[in-house]
């Protein structure tokens, strides 16, 4: 049965800040007047004055729900109190944001909520950042009034590698929910049931294995509670660790150097990459290497890859106008796996860069290592397991999400402020004079920038401009106008680049369920259907909102992330392709670098 | 079906379509004068003045409009719309028409309860016999450009789809989870069209106002509560049934015409609503004193009254539609004190905590169904507390 | 021979969603529809509805589990349900459900292992003034006493007017 054709059932709630008419409103909060957009809501017009309000089921990223109910303040007039989140300001209200009845409310919500959740704070995982203890430090009360529930079964669901599912934790906010069908296009998550029995669960309350899931870990990080979490590798990495007869060496992701400090205390958007490799080494691994090296192989394989399809395009007489879709994030490649199968084949089949680098490593001079990938990402254990009996080279033993990896500094003793400076060891495929850091997805996009400094011989300023509003998807124009010449090792891919003239456009989409929209823009011919090539990833803002990265996550927190990463970016392209040859230099480099998908729809009986 | 009246409901005097025949040589605007000089207010329980309904949802801005009839019924206690249904779905079906001329609908929809639906088909020969006589479909006679059909949808058993906007959700496919507020129905309503949703008595009258005049109505009843109502009249007492009532009335009247003696208390409005003591029943129906709903039920003298409270709050726990804090887990810790004061496990202070609780229900609920979910509770503990205490301790079991 | 049952309910839920022009709006209708006709909704159908609406399967399980009337296993051909209103006299009703469960053997939320009796609770259904009150299949029987039991359930398998289904269900 074919998928994704039809229009998805689009999400009934508006974000509580999305109509902004252009009319303002004069109205009063707690006896300051302010004066806000039409549709603002209450929430966010207290923001702009600094009066806070405390929330719990609304997320920065997500649409508003209005569930939780912590937000109720007083609107003159009105006999209930009125959620603020979602409280749209249409005419000139008076509000107040505290008193008794306020006050009560807020107490007993929490009251109510602590009395359902079975969670124990002293052995959680959450604990220091779970917005339900927080709330009730401030708003709860000193003594539990309602017993909690007596049984505490455990109810894990650990089914999907890297990801934990406890409801006996779940309060309810769904935010899980919002997240898997509004930002990531999937649904595995909905309400079930209701009244006093409802629960949030996956289709038939099946394990989440087996509901089409795609381990993105979206949900992950933001879920206010421990309900949902990264599944815990350490253990297994110590007892490597411990082993005095292993060698272990680990790779880590630039993504993970752009966020750990905040597991650590620091602002979002701390650069944390030298002392990491100290902190790494102190761990005990015997070697660290940077992951950022099979990023750029994959840049190079990927550049390869387009301009043999652009000169084939060149001499065919059909224009097949369908762009090259990145395949470098296994959650939308299981994504495109389960919804879209018909577009399978429009995945240049590569590796992810983490999973990458493990094979690189274990086919030159690591044969016998433990190898550790230190990912932002849930997903990448999705990629070890559709690698596993291929017959490909195998990636890393383990993975730790940036989570995992600080929690292992902590209980390792580790005090980072401490630490000197270290620098990556260099993997033995990687020519001495080469440790290039090209710009990853992000600000700037690695192909595009390696494609135009190959093609004209200079580097360019790459700018991706969002297309409709959407921050989810944007489109960089280039223009090539002189061109170089073509270097040897791209002759058996494109004798002249010539033929490039002109402008080129590449895009790019960040969560699938944006992703899905440009596939629906392709389909209707729209500006992606001229793109030479589309760098997509799963999850919101790329890997720097990857399901392992620390808790919590916001646009604002992602930029901050991605600019550090840009900012670490040193650049040139050149030696780029020696770098890509020498890793490659194997006997079968396919199975090295390639990977095969399978089409697996969306039926699951 | 009985009457303190006249002995006959007025909507069986009112000769149908007469007031859709006057409808239709007004202007619109004209049509929702004539409801606001009437005084009429909904009859589902929210009370709100529907002239004001409907001029805010002709204002609305709009593709399309919308009147939905809501014949859900959940109310444990009611059963007056199945009277109507029953008895006058011309009359019902009349007063969607004459709504649509007003605020310039062309769709109509009635929702009815599942549990009813052994009445769809006579009310879909109604349907037919209107559209046959061009009382319905396309260019209703007297004014050309007027267009509109009605269709029913059963059901699928959720109290809370009585509540308008989760109605509207079971009507787009949904779980019929009640809406954040505002925007209203009336700004933004079925698939985000303006939508007007009345209560299937509420339509009823509408027909009878137009045919009668406003005039009539508006002397009838009481200042703030214009006209006659039904009531649902049902417990212990020797005459049960459907009644007509002007606003205004005493429950000792009412008890009095339904033949109740030895009486504990009366639960005004169903599960939503609350009960009144004795030393009350002096009280008057009306919007200035007691809210009315659909609903009354008489409670006997051997009534335990904790079991009363006990059966109100097992239905919202039940029904709670589960998406807000308050109510999903609110109803249910009520509940367990009702068990524990059974129990004789429930110090004074632990009942004093709960009604603080009940208090945060009523005022942070996101519908009102969370709203008025306490009141009973609370109702039955200010009243009866005497009765409540003091049980003899079980140990858990 | 399963699979080919399967198959064939399959093409049928297909056809009945495209009969709704696969208009999601038209979700709860169709599985009105599935449950009338199979007496559940399964797993199966639906996976065969999201499909052909192209929804998530967990949105219209999601939607079945809030419904009452949904069930996503078979329910009684016969299903019998007793009014717990409130209004009604608790003690007759109470003898009303001892007999039902006696003559069925099954305890109430539960169906008869040869699938055709399922007896349920269920809340007011309007006929406050005339209980205790027991449905069957939708049709409403009023005034019921424990001594009427016997009757009841033999005109249902006799196929009596007692159980006649009622207008559109
Ligand atoms: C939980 C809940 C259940 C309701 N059930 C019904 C109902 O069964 N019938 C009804 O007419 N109104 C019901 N209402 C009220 C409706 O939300 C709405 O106010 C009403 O249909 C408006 O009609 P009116 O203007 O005629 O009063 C309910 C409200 C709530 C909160
Ligand atoms: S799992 Fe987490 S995000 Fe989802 S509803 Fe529960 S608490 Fe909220
Ligand atoms: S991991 Fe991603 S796909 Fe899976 S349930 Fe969470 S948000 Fe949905
Ligand atoms: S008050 Fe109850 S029924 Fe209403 S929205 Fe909240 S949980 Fe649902
Ligand atoms: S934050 Fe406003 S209702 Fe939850």
């Amino acid at each position: 049965m074919s998928a994704a054709k039809k229009r998805k059932a689009v999400s009934k709630k508006q974000p509580g800040t999305c109509q902004a008419p252009s009319a303002l409103v004069r109205m009063e909060i707690d006896g300051t007047p302010v004066t806000v957009p039409m549709g603002t809501t209450i929430l966010d017009a207290a923001a702009s004055i600094g009066i806070p309000i405390p929330t719990l089921c609304s997320h920065p990223d997500l649409c508003r729900s209005g569930n939780c109910r912590i937000c109720c303040v007083r609107v003159e007039g009105q006999d209930a109190l009125q959620s603020a989140c979602v409280y749209p300001i249409a005419e000139p209200i008076r509000v107040t944001t505290g008193g008794r009845d306020i006050r009560m409310a807020r107490q007993h919500i929490v009251e109510l909520l602590l009395a359902a959740h079975r969670g124990t704070c002293t052995t959680c995982r959450r604990s220091d950042n779970c917005e339900l203890r927080a709330l009730a430090a401030s708003w709860g009360p000193d003594h539990l009034l309602f017993e909690k529930p007596e049984d505490c079964p455990e109810r894990e669901d650990a089914s999907m590698p890297g990801i934990v599912r406890d409801m006996d934790r779940c309060i309810l906010c769904r935010r899980c929910v919002r997240t898997c069908s509004d930002l990531q296009a999937v649904g595995a998550f909905e309400p079930v049931g209701k009244g006093d029995d409802i629960t949030v669960g996956t289709f038939a309350a099946r394990p989440l294995k087996d509901s089409l899931c795609i381990a993105c870990g979206q949900c992950v990080v933001r879920c206010p509670t421990a309900a949902l979490s990264v599944a815990d590798g350490t253990d297994r990495v110590f007892a490597a660790l411990d082993d005095p007869r292993r060698r272990v060496v680990v790779s880590v992701s630039p993504f993970v150097s752009a966020a750990i400090a905040e597991e650590f205390g620091c602002p979002p958007g701390t650069w944390m990459e030298s002392r990491l490799v100290t902190a790494l080494r102190r761990c005990g691994f015997d070697a660290v290497y940077d992951a950022h090296l099979a990023g750029n192989v994959l840049t190079v394989a990927q550049m390869m890859a387009l301009l043999k399809e652009l000169w084939i395009r060149f001499n065919s007489l059909e224009d097949t106008r369908r762009p090259i879709l990145s395949s470098a994030c296994s959650a939308w490649v299981r994504w495109v796996e389960h919804f879209a199968p018909d577009v399978l084949d429009w995945l240049f089949p590569l590796r992810g860069p983490d999973d990458l680098m493990g094979a690189l490593l274990r086919a030159h001079g690591e044969p016998d290592a433990t190898i550790v990938a230190a990912v932002p990402c849930t997903a990448c254990h999705l990629e070890i397991q559709r690698n596993s009996g291929t017959g490909a080279v195998r990636g890393p033993d383990a993975m730790l999400t940036t989570v995992e990896l600080a929690r292992m500094i902590r209980r390792s003793g580790i005090g980072l402020s401490s630490l000197l400076e270290g620098a990556f060891d260099r993997p033995s495929f990687a020519p001495t004079d080469v440790m290039p850091r090209y710009p990853a997805h992000g600000p700037g996009s690695a192909v595009a920038s390696l494609f135009i400094e190959t093609v004209t011989g200079s580097r360019a300023d790459i700018r991706f401009e969002e297309v409709g509003g959407d921050p989810g998807l944007s489109v960089a124009r280039l223009t090539v106008d002189a061109t170089a010449e073509v270097p040897d090792w791209l002759y058996p891919y494109i004798p002249q680049f010539n033929c490039l003239r002109g402008d080129i456009l590449f895009g790019r989409v960040s969560g699938t369920a944006a992703a899905r929209r440009m596939l629906s823009d392709i389909r209707a011919g729209g500006v992606f259907s001229r793109c030479a090539f589309i760098e997509v990833s799963a999850c919101p803002d790329g890997c720097a909102g990857g399901g392992g990265q620390p808790v919590p996550t916001s646009p604002d927190i992602r930029r901050r992330r991605l600019e550090a990463v840009h900012a670490a970016v040193t650049a040139t392209g050149s030696g780029m392709h020696r770098l890509h040859g020498a890793a490659l230099a194997v006997p079968d480099p396919q199975r090295l670098i390639g990977a095969s998908f399978e089409a697996r729809g969306r039926f699951l009986v | 079906m009985k009457s303190s009246l006249t002995g006959k409901l007025t909507f069986a005097l009112v000769e149908p379509d007469t007031g859709l025949a006057h409808a239709v040589t007004m202007s619109p605007p004209g049509i929702v004068d004539e409801l606001r000089r009437s005084g009429l207010r909904g009859r589902g329980g929210g009370g709100f003045e529907v002239a004001e309904k409907w001029r805010l949802c002709a204002a609305a801005e709009g593709p399309g409009r919308f009147i939905v009839c809501n014949a859900a019924e959940g109310e444990p206690g009611s059963f007056k719309d199945r009277a109507i249904l029953q008895g006058f779905a011309q009359l019902v079906f009349e007063g969607m028409t004459i709504a649509a001329a007003a605020v310039g609908a062309s769709r109509g929809i009635l929702y009815l309860r599942r549990e009813y639906g052994y009445m769809a088909a006579h009310m879909e020969s109604v349907l037919a016999a209107r559209r046959h006589a061009g009382l319905l479909g396309q260019c209703i006679p007297g004014r050309g450009d007027f267009d509109f059909d009605i269709s029913i949808h059963l059901g699928d058993g959720a109290y809370v789809c009585g509540q308008e906007t989760a109605l509207l959700e079971y009507l787009e496919g949904r779980r019929g989870e009640p809406r954040n507020r505002p925007p209203w129905p009336t700004t933004r309503g079925l698939r985000g069209a303006p939508t007007v949703v009345h209560n299937v008595e509420t339509f009823a009258w509408v027909s009878c106002v137009l045919a009668r005049g406003a005039a009539w109505f508006k002397n009838l009843g009481t200042a703030g509560s214009p006209g006659l109502k039904l009531f649902s009249v049902s417990g212990d007492c020797q005459r049960p049934g459907v009644y007509e009532f002007q606003l205004g009335f005493s429950i000792s009247e009412l008890l009095e015409t339904v033949g109740a003696e030895r009486v504990k208390g009366v639960q005004i409005g169903g599960a939503s609503g609350r009960m009144i003591p004795p030393s009350q029943f002096h009280r008057t129906i009306a919007m200035e004193d007691l809210p009315y709903g659909g609903a009354i039920i008489v409670f006997g003298e051997e009534r335990d009254m904790l079991d009363v409270a006990g059966n109100y709050l097992r239905f919202f726990v039940r029904e709670s539609c589960g998406q807000c804090v308050p109510c999903r887990e609110g109803t249910r810790r009520l509940l367990d004190g009702v068990e524990r004061l059974r129990q004789g496990r429930c110090p004074a202070v632990h009942l004093d905590r709960l009604c603080e609780l009940g208090n945060t229900i009523r005022l942070t609920s996101k519908c009102g169904l969370g709203q008025s979910a306490p009141q009973a509770f609370l109702s039955i503990v200010s009243h009866y507390r005497r009765e409540l205490m003091g049980r003899e301790r079980h140990e858990r079991g | 021979m399963l699979t080919t049952e399967r198959d064939r309910i399959g093409l049928e839920i297909e056809k009945l969603v495209r009969s709704y022009h696969n208009d999601c709006g038209a979700l709860i209708a169709i599985l009105q529809e599935v449950q009338r006709r199979y007496r559940h909704v399964s797993q199966y159908a639906m996976q065969v509805i999201a499909d052909a609406l192209d929804v998530h399967p967990a949105q219209v399980f999601s939607v079945v589990s809030y419904y009452r009337f949904l069930s996503t296993t078979p329910r009684g051909r016969f299903v019998i349900q007793l009014s717990d209103c409130i209004a009604h006299d608790a003690v007759e009703r109470a003898a009303v459900a001892r007999q039902l469960e006696n003559d069925l053997g099954i305890r109430f939320g539960e169906t008869t292992v040869d699938g055709l009796f399922s007896l349920e609770h269920t809340g007011c259904i309007g006929m406050c003034d005339q209980g205790p009150v027991v449905s069957v299949n939708g049709r409403i029987h009023t005034q019921f006493t424990a001594d009427r039991v016997g009757a009841l359930l033999r005109d249902c398998l006799g196929g009596g007017d007692m159980v006649a289904a009622p207008g559109r269900d």
